[in-house]
């Protein structure tokens, strides 16, 4: 491993330990004034205080652990329908029902992602579930079209045919000929929509909806906290920028740690001929 | 007389320590065809890739040094600049070497674009058609996708490739085992007649072809490198003669009006034809006259547009998938693409197994079979079976494909140049199981170029202009 990957890993396993462990670690009650509002960096509060006066590092460390709950549930699930449905679409025999099922996934895709969150935040109380909810909606359209998409490939393969013809069972075709060969490209999707999972539950923050006011929200700090940022900028930089590398870092980590566990194989094929390069 | 490949004491070994490579001393000469053939498994394709610059999954190389034009390719900067300039190679599945959404005259130009940046359009074309008219390639066949050729004409589409570009190095991996006889001697007699004399190292099992158009030959065994004399290609002595055919065996699989269209092109036409129950039928053909066409749509793989399939007298559908469904015999397809064939994930082993129990649960099994026993009827020794198809030569792999489809225990076998990339032993031993299967009732198809298989069969169909005879 390169020094630079093993930085990049360093960082990114960071922040989800922020993120994860947080709320153990702060001393100080996330929700209380502890001094005026937006004091700079001092000895008592090492990132200062926030517009209420309350502990920026207290609420730093309190405000990961539910975007990222919410962004792994929403995740969890979207994958779960996305296999279902787009594996069912792509093995059917029955033309019909599955393009029936792609027509629907398709129909729900037409709906932008704040819209839904707004009207699912409105009739469901508050908490998480709004924001979950609203993730898989929104998630899921893409998730089905991609596994379709790869496992219509897959079962084109002439050892994929040749085992729906010899009569394997279709689980043992799952296990052995879809499912491996599907994985990559599972595991990618499901880190893409894991990040719009992550923004999408930082705007719910950032527009009051989710878990309600006092609770600590990366990106409800970056919306409270814009108005002193001349004062005290800590407040807003610290939570967007670990937004940012939670975003990228997540992307990384599934890269490094599926890479391997896939085992890239190198064949023999049109780069030896000489055209690829 | 100028050198171009110069291979000293090369040892290549697998990750288990057995030496793939042995000590192997090579020179391929300019203007010299350099014949390099052995038993299937025995590291010739682990050498022409070394003179490429590279290592098979596992291996590595302990000793030794190659040079080819002057320069180490195992150097990234000098693979680079030898790759498809310096050395032009041909892989032994060409099907996988061809970009399938791409026209072969728009791969050749591209091909010609990287070699010889300065040239015009109308110079690259006129190299183009050179090429193909070099590889024995029809000019109409140019504007055709790679899913439109067949095994033949897809192999002969990439050796164009590799002549495009007017390698010094030509390194050809079987690159006449899906050609029929008269085109193979074509091109092999052509290599040492290119105008710009190329060292060319040719990897075949073809041994009569080798022995014919080589300056030199030699042989490979267990990774050890010798000279071969002259009249390797002598005929067995103890050829086993020909069955007569019996009319009044029992019908294991006919077909009547048969049509095959590709796009506007008719490839068969009303073909029909039988084989019996323990009957060896050879189909032979000129490359592209539909052989792999009618294959494939007796194995239900791609029906075709007309036509009555009937096996042992009841009509079954076209389609592989209903065929399971209904529960109606199996006709199993051993294609020429054994690498496309077989899971890239799945060892030898879990392929056999799988089959097996396929044929378990559709009530076909045979109880006495054993994964290890049909490896063993495919000369496929016991450590190879937990190797995955990419540690496997390009015959184990054609093997392995066979024994996955015979422990599906089908009705109906048909190979589709199952044994061009075998050599005469193993082709023999192979060919020997596969006479044990027809004994016990399965039919078996064979489609072949090569005339020593041809004389195993009970009789031979011809394909022609679109007809069965």
């Amino acid at each position: 491993m390169t020094p630079r990957r093993l930085a990049v890993l360093m960082m990114s396993s960071f922040v989800l330990v922020i993120a994860v462990c947080g709320p153990w670690l702060s001393a100080v009650d996330p929700n209380t004034p502890v001094a005026g509002p937006f004091e700079p960096s001092s000895g008592a509060h090492p990132l200062g205080t926030d517009v209420l006066g309350r502990d920026t590092l207290a609420r730093v460390l309190d405000g990961g652990r539910a975007l990222i709950m919410q962004a792994a549930v929403a995740t969890m699930l979207g994958s779960v329908i996305g296999l279902t449905v787009g594996l069912g679409a792509a093995l059917t025999r029955r033309r019909t029902v599955a393009r029936f099922a792609v027509l629907g996934v398709d129909a729900i895709a037409v709906f932008p992602a704040i819209l839904l969150l707004l009207v699912l935040a409105a009739g469901l109380p508050g908490g998480g579930a709004a924001v979950v909810a609203a993730s898989v909606v929104v998630s899921v359209p893409f998730s089905v079209r991609v596994i379709r998409e790869c496992t219509t490939a897959i079962i084109a393969t002439e050892h994929a045919r040749s085992a729906w013809a010899r009569g394997d069972a279709l689980m043992v075709r799952l296990r052995h000929d879809v499912l491996p060969a599907l994985a990559p490209a599972a595991l990618a999707e499901a880190g893409i929509r894991f990040v719009a999972a992550v923004q999408l539950a930082a705007t719910a923050g950032f527009l009051g909806l989710g878990a309600s006011a006092p609770a600590a929200n990366w990106g409800r700090m970056v919306q409270e906290n814009s108005a002193g940022i001349t004062v005290n900028p800590l407040p807003v930089l610290v939570p967007a920028t670990l937004l940012v590398l939670l975003a990228v870092g997540v992307t990384f980590l599934l890269d490094h740690i599926t890479g391997p566990l896939l085992g890239e194989r190198d064949r023999v094929g049109p780069d030896l001929v000489g055209v690829t390069r | 007389m100028t050198v171009i490949v110069e291979v000293r004491g090369l040892t290549v070994t697998a990750a288990d320590g057995t030496a793939v490579l042995n000590a192997v001393d090579l020179d391929v000469v300019r203007g010299r065809v350099t014949g390099l053939v052995g038993p299937s498994g025995s590291g010739k394709t682990t050498l022409a890739l070394c003179l490429l610059g590279h290592l098979g999954r596992g291996l590595r190389r302990t000793a030794g040094a190659v040079e080819v034009a002057g320069a180490d390719p195992f150097l990234p900067a000098v693979r680079r600049r030898l790759r498809g300039r310096v050395t032009g190679y041909l892989p032994q599945d060409p099907l996988g070497a061809l970009d399938p959404r791409r026209s072969v005259a728009a791969q050749l130009g591209t091909a010609a674009r990287i070699a010889r940046p300065q040239e015009d359009r109308a110079a690259r074309r006129a190299r183009v058609e050179q090429a193909a008219h070099d590889a024995a390639l029809d000019l109409a066949l140019l504007r055709r996708y790679p899913g439109q050729l067949s095994g033949g004409q897809a192999q002969r589409a990439v050796l164009a490739w590799t002549l495009v570009t007017q390698p010094e190095l030509i390194v050809l991996d079987e690159p006449t085992s899906g050609l029929d006889a008269g085109t193979a001697y074509r091109i092999g007699r052509r290599f040492s007649t290119l105008p710009w004399q190329p060292a060319v190292l040719m990897i075949s099992h073809d041994v009569a072809l080798v022995d014919d158009v080589a300056d030199v030959t030699h042989s490979m065994r267990n990774g050890r490198l010798s000279i071969a004399g002259r009249g390797i290609g002598a005929p067995m002595a103890s050829a086993p003669a020909r069955r007569s055919a019996t009319g009044d065996r029992m019908t294991a699989l006919s077909f009547e009006d048969v049509t095959v269209r590709h796009g506007p092109l008719c490839i068969l036409r009303n073909v029909s034809g039988r084989v019996g129950a323990g009957e060896m039928v050879g189909i032979r053909g000129a490359s592209g006259s539909g052989k792999t066409s009618l294959a494939r749509a007796l194995c239900g793989l791609a029906p075709p547009a007309t036509g009555r399939l009937l096996v042992r007298g009841m009509p079954v559908s076209w389609d592989a998938v209903a065929r399971v469904r209904a529960g109606e015999p199996y006709v199993a397809y051993v294609g020429q693409d054994a690498r496309a064939a077989l899971n890239p994930r799945e060892t030898v082993r879990r392929a056999i197994a799988r089959s097996l129990v396929a044929a378990a649960r559709q009530g076909r099994a045979r109880a006495t079979w054993s994964v290890e026993e049909i490896a063993e009827r495919f000369a496929l020794a016991p450590e190879l079976l937990d190797r995955t198809p990419d540690r496997l030569s390009g015959g184990q792999r054609h093997r392995a494909a066979l024994a996955r489809a015979v422990a599906a225990v089908p009705t109906a076998l048909v190979c589709d140049e199952s044994t061009a990339s075998l050599d005469r032993d193993t082709e023999s031993r192979v060919l020997d199981s596969l006479d044990g299967l027809r004994r016990d009732g399965t039919a078996v198809l064979l489609i072949t170029h090569s005339d020593r298989v041809a004389t195993r069969t009970d009789r031979i169909l011809t394909i022609h202009q679109g007809h069965l005879r």
